[in-house]
């Protein structure tokens, strides 16, 4: 039967790097990377610019190209910074996540038997502790900051690569092709990482992009709390969150920093997934 | 004799591909026909084409007259009514063709409510009827069993009892035994010879296993790329091929299932120096406990085998499914290890070292495995998948030139180097893998299930380079498999493996002209032959 898929014209036969999701995704995370890094030299305004008398400006009024909110800080001016602060957040947390994530998961993976079970417990473990609650501990010992409350989201994420970064590794350690690795004399390491971990790539990149996305909005929630970022550093989350007072009043200034978050999280996760399939190998176009 | 089925000029097109191309038969009323031809030759987007079950994306063309109407014109629901009842498919692979979450009685009884308008207590019954003519036991208790608590056989057998429950008058078989054990493989076959081959029902047999068609059908339809390239008598066809594609296709049919006179035997291994000595080897599994109470239960893949191989030997391995031929063959290259009874080869210990404690052994004994596709790497280039155990075994030397030495040795391109391996063929895939063991020189070399995954001209062309790389390399070969005509063809020596244990060892041309166990002779018996003769084994 597997006659009927071996046709190459039935093929995947677009290009390698000319997927749409992959340039839309590019697209709109390479915007969010140079909204931030253009706001190091150069804003409308001074985003921390408080001026009562221009409070909740319409869009293009006084030269406010988005308005301003309740304090009559520039809009624009806060997105463009706040830029920074949601890189930083996803990076520091999916970083985290993933360097000590992966090789736990790997490790369960590879060694099986009670290391497996350790690992897989104490993640069990750390699902049922409240992320929040992690974050408030780690707040109360290293003091209120982005820093702390995206170590807190970083770590929480682990067991979430761990689980993943276990699951997916399990069929491919099963494959004839790590089997015949040992059978040349390679160790369980380097097996892990040249074959299994380039096969769980796209697994990983994708799982990734949508823990970048969840811990955006997760900064977000903890800035509300106030254990975030804190004021008067922008911060989208926050912004978003002070919105919700002014809804009725002045519904544009959730809008903004509301369509900022999700354009940024979907421009992750157009990249993960465009990512997912130009890094396949299997998926390129026959050479004849 | 009338028509049944007449397919004029049928085309399938995907894209700018033709899959399918004019292709034009006759099927008479209670004729059995055979469709031979390589995988992607189009033989089973034929079939679904004719049932209007092709995939969605291809355009089909043509006519497909069954009776006087033209299938290909009718819609969906009229399509419907023709299914099941007028026509009625058995596919390759049971386990997946039937609905693991229904009770097979129920499924069969399906069929008989959709076309007969049958109420359900009445259907069930006759279900249970359809199954005890298909030869199940207890059929009224095993009617309430769901798919996986049958045996492979048994579900090939509920697939033809669903095939034939509304007395069709075409039964397409793609492929029907092609996942079966041969020993089972006969039992279908002579089911299905009983139960289409009498009444007024015709058989379609698809299939790439020329012997099988010589047993069941008395026409044959070759096809190759999308035609259909001679068409004639099954006994004409295969004795005097007129194409030159059916001509390599019985060429590649090997000796042992050309005929059932058993072919003059080949020479004795050339020395006695012992290469691989296994004793008393014994490897058991866990099974999960089905209460927390319970003991953990165990069940034995390999049981108390002992053996010995040659230097310079080819020694083959013969055992159907589950008889623990894979087990005994990693545990020989130390990748899984023996409850107890001792492996050495070459004079190392095998049996029971950790990985590192092997780099010795992995210089000596290399392994193939059965899909060239998992065993390969999909993300390495192939230059770096054969170079991979130079590196690994820390072997001196131009690793580039050694690829392209081996490379050259198993006849691949040397622009092979810089590609993937899903860019090449089955067998290509196979030629790289073997290019991979050879790397670091081993003497013996551990075959599990080489060809098995191949097309049969495939097949013979890579028997015949690991003959050609043993000649060359003077190795020592231990070949598994499931195919006694392949052992046959390449093998020396062989064990017959049942349950675990090996209950026959010796000469290849002994055991199979005067097999001593019952169960060698069975499976002998039950060889499908080109000329003709449908194996009636037990």
């Amino acid at each position: 039967m597997t006659d009927i898929f071996d046709v190459p014209e039935l093929e995947v036969r677009r290009r390698r790097w000319r997927r749409p999701n992959l340039i839309v995704g590019a697209v709109l995370v390479g915007l969010v990377v140079a909204t931030a890094a253009v706001s190091y030299v150069w804003t409308p305004f001074d985003p921390e610019q408080v001026n009562v008398a221009d409070r909740f400006l319409g869009v293009g009024e006084a030269g406010h190209l988005l308005g301003t909110d309740q304090f009559g800080r520039d809009i624009a001016s806060q997105l463009m910074v706040g830029a920074r602060n949601t890189l930083f957040v996803g990076v520091l947390a999916v970083s985290i996540a993933i360097a000590v994530g992966i090789p736990l998961g790997g490790v369960a993976a590879v060694r099986r038997g009670w290391v497996e079970e350790l690992v897989m417990r104490l993640s069990d473990l750390m699902f049922a502790f409240p992320a929040v609650l992690l974050a408030i501990l780690l707040v109360a010992a290293l003091g209120p900051s982005t820093t702390s409350a995206m170590v807190a989201i970083g770590l929480a994420y682990v067991p979430i690569v761990a689980r993943v970064t276990r699951g997916a590794s399990l069929p491919v350690l099963e494959r004839d092709f790590v089997r015949a690795a040992r059978g040349y004399g390679r160790g369980r390491v380097f097996i892990f990482v040249r074959h299994v971990l380039p096969n769980i790539a796209s697994v990983l990149i994708v799982q990734a992009t949508v823990l970048f996305a969840l811990a955006i909005l997760a900064e977000a929630a903890l800035s509300f709390l106030g254990i975030g970022t804190q004021p008067p550093t922008p911060s989208w989350g926050r912004s978003l969150n002070d919105a919700q007072t002014f809804i009725s009043v002045a519904p544009t200034l959730a809008l903004w920093p509301g369509l900022a978050i999700a354009l940024s999280v979907l421009g992750f996760n157009l990249l993960g997934d465009g990512l997912r399939d130009a890094l396949d190998p299997r998926l390129e176009v026959r050479r004849t | 004799m009338t028509a049944l089925l007449s397919v004029e000029d049928l085309t399938v097109r995907a894209g700018r591909s033709v899959l399918v191309d004019g292709v034009s038969f006759r099927i008479g009323r209670g004729e059995r026909v055979g469709l031979i031809g390589e995988s992607g030759s189009g033989k089973t987007m034929t079939a679904l084409a004719v049932m209007g079950l092709a995939p969605e994306g291809v355009r089909v063309s043509g006519r497909v007259l069954f009776g006087d109407t033209d299938l290909l014109s009718l819609s969906e629901p009229e399509l419907c009514t023709v299914r099941g009842d007028g026509i009625s498919m058995v596919f390759q692979e049971p386990m997946t063709a039937l609905n693991p979450l229904m009770r097979v009685g129920d499924q069969i009884a399906e069929a008989l409510t959709i076309h007969r308008g049958m109420p359900g207590p009445e259907a069930r019954e006759r279900a249970v009827e359809a199954l005890e003519r298909v030869g199940i036991p207890e059929a009224d208790r095993r009617a309430r069993a769901y798919p996986h608590e049958l045996s492979g056989g048994q579900r090939q057998r509920v697939m033809i009892a669903m095939a034939i429950a509304c007395g069709p008058d075409l039964v397409i078989a793609d492929e029907p035994t092609t996942a079966l054990d041969v020993t089972v493989q006969a039992q279908v076959l002579a089911l299905l010879d009983d139960l289409v081959g009498t009444g007024e029902t015709a058989l379609w047999l698809i299939t790439h296993d020329l012997p099988v068609v010589a047993g069941m059908c008395r026409r044959v339809l070759v096809m190759c790329d999308g035609r259909i390239v001679e068409e004639g008598e099954t006994s004409q066809v295969f004795s005097a091929p007129t194409d030159g594609y059916t001509a390599s296709l019985v060429a590649s049919v090997p000796a042992l299932s050309r005929s059932s006179e058993v072919p003059p035997p080949k020479p004795p291994p050339p020395t006695d120096e012992v290469l691989v000595s296994v004793s008393e080897v014994t490897r058991t599994f866990p099974l999960p406990r089905r209460r927390l109470t319970e003991p953990r239960r165990r069940v034995t893949a390999v049981d108390g085998v002992s053996f010995t191989v040659a230097v310079g030997e080819s020694f083959g391995v013969v055992g159907e499914s589950g008889s623990g031929k894979t087990t005994l063959a990693r545990m020989i290259v130390g990748l899984d290890h023996p409850d107890s009874g001792g492996i050495e080869v070459a004079g190392i210990p095998v049996a029971g070292r950790r990985d590192r404690e092997l780099a010795a052994l992995r210089r000596i004994a290399q392994m193939v495995f059965q899909d060239p596709m998992g065993s390969l790497d999909p993300r390495m280039k192939v230059g770096d998948i054969v170079a991979e155990p130079l590196r690994a075994l820390r072997i001196a030397g131009d690793h580039r030139a050694r690829v392209r030495e081996l490379l050259e040795a198993v006849a691949l391109p040397v622009d092979a180097a810089d590609r993937y391996a899903h860019e090449f063929s089955g067998g290509q895939r196979q030629r790289i893998a073997i290019a991979r063991a050879l790397a670091p020189r081993p003497r013996l070399l551990v075959a599990d299930e080489p060809v098995s995954a191949l097309d049969m001209t495939v097949q013979t062309q890579v028997l015949e380079l690991l003959a050609d790389l043993k000649e060359r390399f003077e190795l020592t070969m231990i070949f598994i498999s499931h195919d006694l005509s392949v052992v046959y063809e390449v093998c020396d020596r062989v064990a017959v493996m049942k349950d675990g244990r090996i209950v026959e060892v010796g000469s290849v041309a002994d055991v199979y002209a005067r097999p001593s166990h019952p169960y060698t002779a069975g499976l002998i018996g039950a060889i499908p032959r080109l000329d003709g003769t449908l194996p009636r084994a037990g």
